[in-house]
């Protein structure tokens, strides 16, 4: 890894950790009700802030890698966003729809974790699988969004802009993921190149969300729930 | 560490990104897809909405023409058939009576028939006043003001103010229809002794009737608004005529109702 490589790595990183850190100030900031409307959204923000921030500062001070807590993060993240679309939708089952994403999703990731990939590994099957269910879920969504059109201008909907932003971020890591394995364990790649257009979409990702939390905090969206 | 793979690193890196970039672009398609169609179907809706809106305007300026028009016809055929014949038999019972000695009995019959012929012609002016197509309809309101403080014994006073303008006949006979309905209104609910009707010619012609009387419950009004016939047609020539109501709810003696009436259709 040459040093300019790792330099704009670094970068990138400060300013994606930034950025989370703008979200969970804002959602702080944001009145009770929106608070609670989102709580998921929230808790999902400063489990991100915490794990990059404390994975970052054991890079600088010990230049190691904690995968057990990025591997367990990652397996809170999509029950979290799951439990924050279920509270949107209308449909009758929706439970048993949470339950049935949910469910194998923690079976399949604590095999992964434990068995498969192990606790010391990156768990990319996981979060490729948890991609899966995001672009899945957040098209569903869309679908719903269409065909019930609760209000006049979508765009004025936090919940359009968190599901956008799911379904870039899911879209965009998924290969990443899916090739993680093979490049860090067959070919031996650094992989530099890769969290770099991981973390430039990362980017994207939490300047969305940002955009999402602001219209929560103006309350400008009346939510159809 | 030697690299197994067939292909260089760099060029599965590249494949790699672009994979995510062709990813990236099919989510930002779909995001971009969402947000057009999500517009295009919200104009389609309003659009549908609004024509919707139209038909229930169209039909329901259809039934209050035809209502006129119905109104009319009975009236003219009241006044000028059964009024003519009835007259008719009045100068032919006067004959008789010349022709006999003792016209007491007669007298009697003459008097039902006076009776029956005023009723017609009265019957016949308050189905189509044709003073409203003669003068307008400050003097059409002002005749029917003073008929009913005549039957009724209420007193009503009517304004004009500012400069009056010329409204087209459609419009004028529903504005006095109006009035005839809120005038009605009063006379049966309100328990006034007093009753002023203003027309302030302005911006709009605003249409004021105000009274002394117990005044109208919101509740009230809201639940007898579903079921009264009167304050149906009221609703639907206000609409019609793209008006505006205000009730003076805050008012405490009596009631008092704002009709803004402009004075074209609006497009």
């Amino acid at each position: 890894m040459s040093e300019r490589e790792t330099f704009w790595l670094e970068v990138l990183n400060w300013v994606q950790t930034s950025l989370i850190l703008v979200g969970v100030v804002t959602f702080v900031i944001t009145p009770k009700q929106g608070k609670r409307d989102y709580a998921e959204l929230g808790i999902i923000l400063a489990l991100t802030f915490l794990t990059e921030f404390s994975m970052t500062i054991l890079w600088y001070t010990s230049h190691t890698t904690v995968n057990l807590a990025y591997s367990i993060f990652n397996l809170t993240t999509l029950p979290l966003f799951v439990l924050l679309y279920r509270r949107r939708m209308t449909w009758v089952n929706k439970d048993t729809i949470a339950a049935l994403i949910i469910v194998p999703f923690l079976l399949f990731g604590l095999i992964n974790l434990f068995f498969v990939q192990g606790v010391t590994k990156f768990n990319s099957y996981t979060i490729a699988f948890s991609s899966v269910a995001f672009i899945v879920i957040s098209i569903s969504y869309f679908f719903i969004l269409i065909r019930e059109l609760p209000t006049e201008s979508i765009t004025k909907l936090p919940m359009f802009w968190i599901n956008s932003a799911i379904l870039i971020f899911s879209s965009g890591t998924f290969v990443i993921y899916l090739s993680a394995d093979y490049l860090a364990n067959v070919i031996n790649n650094n992989m530099i190149g890769t969290w770099f257009v991981h973390n430039f979409v990362g980017l994207i990702y939490y300047a969305i969300l940002w955009r999402a939390l602001l219209l929560v905090r103006s309350g400008h969206a009346k939510e159809v729930k | 560490m030697s690299n197994p793979s067939p292909v260089p690193d760099y060029q599965v890196v590249s494949l790699i990104v672009i994979g995510v970039i062709v990813m990236l672009l099919l989510a930002g398609a779909i995001v971009l897809f969402v947000t057009f169609y999500q517009k295009r179907m919200v104009e389609a809706r309003l659009k549908q909405q609004m024509l919707e809106s139209q038909f229930q305007q169209k039909v329901l300026e259809a039934t209050l023409d035809s209502q006129e028009s119905e109104r009319s016809r009975v009236a003219g055929d009241l006044h000028d058939s059964i009024g003519g014949m009835l007259s008719a038999v009045r100068i032919g019972l006067s004959a008789i009576g010349r022709q006999l000695n003792d016209t007491h009995v007669l007298d009697a019959q003459k008097q039902m028939l006076d009776d029956t012929i005023e009723s017609v012609r009265k019957i016949s002016r308050e189905l189509m006043p044709a003073t409203l197509e003669k003068f307008g309809l400050i003097p059409a309101v002002r005749e029917l003001c003073e008929k009913m403080q005549a039957t009724t014994q209420i007193q009503i006073g009517i304004m004009e103010l500012g400069e009056a303008r010329r409204i087209d006949n459609r419009r004028q006979l529903m504005v006095y229809r109006i009035t005839q309905e809120l005038l009605n209104n009063a006379f049966k609910h309100s328990k006034a002794t007093y009753i002023e009707v203003v027309f302030n010619f302005r911006e709009n012609l605003y249409l004021i009737v105000e009274d002394n009387g117990i005044g109208m419950d919101r509740k009230h009004m809201e639940e007898s608004g579903r079921k009264s016939l009167g304050l149906f047609n009221i609703q639907s020539r206000v609409q019609l005529l793209s008006a505006t109501v205000t009730i003076d709810h805050e008012k405490r003696d009596g009631s008092k109702i704002t009709i803004s009436v402009p004075y074209e259709q609006k497009a």
